[in-house]
């Protein structure tokens, strides 16, 4: 047995006669969160959506889906939270989850004196890769203040263009 | 004047927040009348977070952790160099 993260997401329907009162999603939110306290439950719910993830111990993920699917229903229906088509239920194994949360969403990025720095090279000399190598990669952003480059990207440059030895051309035109 | 997070959320909770609240836009709202604190998205379309008050499992920081990330929060924060 593992334990499961099972979340279900539901949006209110589109055509809704009635918007649902903040206040009383507010309220069944609060009471959802009390009672599944025990399933390490958390609650998002706003005037046209609510979101639910529960912990679930079970064999395997579709289990779990099921389980947690069982569960939210049962507690949703106790508070009163509003009874609306579900457009989404997925169930990660906690391991996983818990190393996905470990890894920063935002990506690194690296300025060009990090960039040049990277690759051994002067500030100039690596304006004059970025516009010379069709291979050198395009930067993320280009802000007023300089462009920023994906560190993985001037880094697989680095292992990939600026192998040690005699340069192609020299090579090239010994041959 | 928005709400800072204090002592009545753990502490593993209120550090997130920070973060979040401090550079990322996010908004806090602390309970009032015996509901749960609220962690509101910097994008006005997504539902406010709920948070727990007490100390909870690690299994609930993580589903908390990643119900941010889903809603757009960037945490954990980038190594510093």
């Amino acid at each position: 047995m593992d334990w499961f993260s099972v979340r279900m997401e539901t949006r209110a329907p589109q055509d809704a006669s009635r918007p649902l009162s903040a206040v009383t999603n507010a309220s069944a939110a609060d009471e959802m969160m009390d009672l599944l306290a025990g399933y390490d439950g958390i609650v998002s719910a706003g005037t046209n959506s609510w979101d639910v993830t529960i912990s679930i111990e079970a064999p395997d993920s579709a289990v779990a889906v099921a389980r947690g699917t069982e569960v939210i229903a049962t507690y949703g229906h106790k508070a009163a939270m509003p009874s609306w088509p579900v457009v989404r239920i997925e169930a990660v194994r906690q391991d996983i989850l818990d190393a996905e949360n470990a890894r920063p969403t935002l990506p690194e990025l690296v300025s060009t004196p990090e960039a040049a720095e990277i690759l051994g090279v002067t500030a100039q000399r690596l304006h004059q890769l970025a516009a010379g190598n069709p291979g050198f990669p395009d930067p993320m952003y280009e802000l007023r203040a300089g462009k920023l480059w994906l560190r993985s990207a001037i880094e697989a440059f680095a292992s990939r263009e600026r192998k040690p030895g005699r340069p192609r051309q020299a090579q090239a035109a010994a041959g | 004047m928005p709400d800072r997070p204090g002592r009545e959320i753990p502490k593993d909770y209120r550090e997130v927040i920070t973060y979040l609240i401090d550079s990322q836009g996010w908004d806090y709202k602390k309970a009032r009348g015996g509901g749960y604190p609220k962690l509101l998205p910097s994008d006005p379309d997504q539902a406010p977070i709920r948070v727990p008050k007490t100390p909870s499992s690690q299994r609930t920081l993580s589903n908390w952790i990643a119900e941010i990330r889903r809603k757009g929060g960037h945490w954990p924060p980038e190594r510093k160099r």
